[in-house]
């Protein structure tokens, strides 16, 4: 679904990485790890076709990124970060149907709206006012909205960053469960990203970057080399427990 | 905001532009009655009296309604551009460039269209500065994963509006005295000049252009309010839009001011009461924000010009002494 080859990024004088190669299948999902500043939103702005990389080339459903009208690009992509503004006061029905843009003028879109804030547990909130939303709620229904763009592929930059412990979990098993979207996502809570991805990226920010099936790279040595922290894992039942050891 | 009852306010501010436009046909220092009025506009040919005060009236009334809709569309377009609730159309510094021009043409004693000219072309050059010095923000391609380019925009447009209000202190500290009361009266905002016929209707064109292109982008400006990267991956040309948007703002702002000089408040106050009234749905905010200026600068000129009969107030202090109370009673009532 996600084809990226060769791919260099840099912010100003800095190599983020460089020679990146990874093929995303449909129905994976991606989680990108890595320290603060390593390149994990740039590359999600690469992926979206708002930023030009370096070097090397992404398609997406087979179509380079960068020879995508801006139209077409809606149509195959949605992202999420937690950058929304609200400036005006608006309600969150009207705020999710935004995303029926790409669709221009169709009866359906309202329907579409609302089924998307009812998977992101949202539908009572659709007549209230976005500004008077707690941020946890607004993070909701930026997803929501994204949801609503109905595209293949979904980015998602830090999308559980203002939940709480319960709802981060909810979310990402919703969006995990009955979901045939393909997801490249940054999080920043390793058993987040452990319970959620089936392929992870690790990205170092200095150029190195380590990619592949979830078993094979998220793992406690590769980790700790990553964050420069003593990571250890244990297991509880079937659950790997990522932990960050006490002499770090 | 339930889109009936939206659309039902809607057609009620066209209501009230209809009924400004009566009354300023109407009322004066000769009163017409209604069947006069209507028998002298359907016969202008009749030289009764009615129709010649109407051939007098029609103009400026005309005039008001199009630079009162031309300065709420800027100034509707600008505060959903710039996220920015306080932008008016002043800010990015145009309107300044058209009144250095129109000041430069009045204390040179040229004459009514000469003075217009002058306004339009002032407010060309500005607009053409403003894509110079902000070319970096309104063409660039890396803003998308950055900072806004609104911001840096909106820093130009008030550098140049300051340099230009000094200008304007230095054309009036070396005008000749004779020439002053008229200038004093152009940069408080003034529509007793407004007698030309054709003016009129050229400005009404200019309304219809503006306000077609601004609808053309409303829908676009709805996902853009909520922030550029958003807009690029929702499926908005993003760059084009908003140089389309300025330069839409642009022409509606030079032409109001070159045509009525520099009446404030409308198009900050006509957007608020527009949002207000009918919610922040930009494909129904901004035909809402034209019908508010329009008939709130045409009431404005219709009591600037009789209030104190036979001397005229400048409409520019009397839409700022109406709207300031009706904005503070809607903010009261929120």
């Amino acid at each position: 679904m996600i084809g990226v080859e060769d791919l260099a990024l840099r912010a100003g004088e800095r190599d983020l990485v460089t020679g990146l190669s990874i093929q995303v299948a449909a129905g994976e999902r991606w989680v990108v790890v890595g320290p603060n500043g390593s390149g994990k939103s740039t590359l999600l702005g690469a992926l979206a076709g708002a930023r030009r990389p370096q070097a090397g080339t992404i398609r997406i459903a087979g179509r380079p990124v960068d020879g995508c009208s801006v139209g077409e690009l809606a149509a195959l992509r949605a992202l999420v970060n937690d950058r929304w503004l609200d400036p005006f006061s608006a309600s969150v029905l009207d705020t999710v149907l935004t995303a029926r843009y790409r669709f221009g003028a169709e009866p359906g879109g309202r329907d579409a709206a609302l089924a998307a804030l009812s998977r992101m547990d949202c539908a009572g909130l659709a007549p209230r006012d976005v500004r008077g939303l707690s941020r946890g709620e607004r993070q909701r229904v930026a997803i929501a909205t994204a949801l609503a763009q109905d595209t293949p592929v979904l980015l998602l930059d830090e999308p559980t960053s203002h939940q709480d412990p319960g709802h981060q979990a909810w979310v990402l098993d919703r969006l995990a469960a009955h979901n045939e979207q393909t997801v490249v996502a940054v999080l920043h809570d390793i058993n987040a990203a452990a319970r959620f991805a089936t392929h992870v990226l690790l990205l170092s920010g200095a150029g190195w970057w380590r990619a592949g099936a979830r078993r094979d790279v998220l793992t406690a040595p590769a980790l700790s080399t990553l964050f420069g922290a003593r990571i250890d894992v244990t297991t509880a039942g079937h659950t790997e427990v990522f932990w960050i050891g006490p002499d770090s | 905001m339930n889109e009936r009852r939206a659309r039902a306010l809607i057609w009620l501010f066209a209501a009230a532009v209809a009924v400004s436009l009566a009354a300023s046909l109407m009322i004066g220092s000769v009163r017409l009655d209604p069947i006069a009025a209507v028998t002298g506009l359907l016969q202008p040919a009749d030289r009764s009296l009615s129709s010649a005060i109407l051939a007098l009236r029609l103009p400026r009334a005309l005039t008001a309604i199009a630079v009162g809709g031309l300065l709420a569309l800027s100034g509707s377009v600008l505060q959903a551009l710039l996220r920015n609730p306080l932008a008016d159309p002043y800010v990015l510094g145009i309107s300044g460039g058209a009144a250095c021009a129109t000041m430069l043409a009045i204390a040179v004693g040229a004459g009514a269209f000469a003075t217009h000219c002058a306004g339009v072309a002032g407010a060309l050059a500005a607009l053409a500065v403003l894509f110079l010095l902000a070319r970096r923000a309104l063409f660039g391609t890396e803003h998308l994963s950055g900072e806004s380019p609104s911001s840096s925009m909106l820093l130009v447009g008030v550098m140049m509006a300051s340099f230009a209000a000094a200008a304007l202190s230095l054309a009036l500290s070396l005008a000749p005295a004779g020439r002053l009361r008229p200038m004093v009266f152009w940069l408080l905002g003034d529509l007793s000049g407004a007698l030309d016929p054709a003016a009129a209707w050229i400005s009404l064109a200019v309304l219809a252009v503006c306000g077609w292109a601004g609808a053309r982008d409303a829908a676009a400006l709805n996902l853009m309010m909520r922030g550029d990267l958003q807009a690029f991956t929702q499926g908005v040309h993003v760059d084009h839009v908003r140089r389309r948007l300025v330069i839409v703002a642009s022409i509606a702002t030079g032409w109001a001011v070159a045509l009525a000089g520099a009446i404030g408040f409308v198009g900050f106050v006509a957007p608020h009461l527009a949002r207000f009234a009918v919610g922040n749905d930009q494909r129904r905010t901004l035909p809402a924000s034209v019908l508010i200026g329009a008939a709130l600068l045409a009431a404005g000129d219709l009591a600037a010009r009789t209030l104190a009969a036979p001397a005229q107030l400048p409409v520019g202090v009397l839409t700022v002494m109406i709207g300031v109370p009706l904005f503070l009673w809607q903010l009261r009532r929120q």
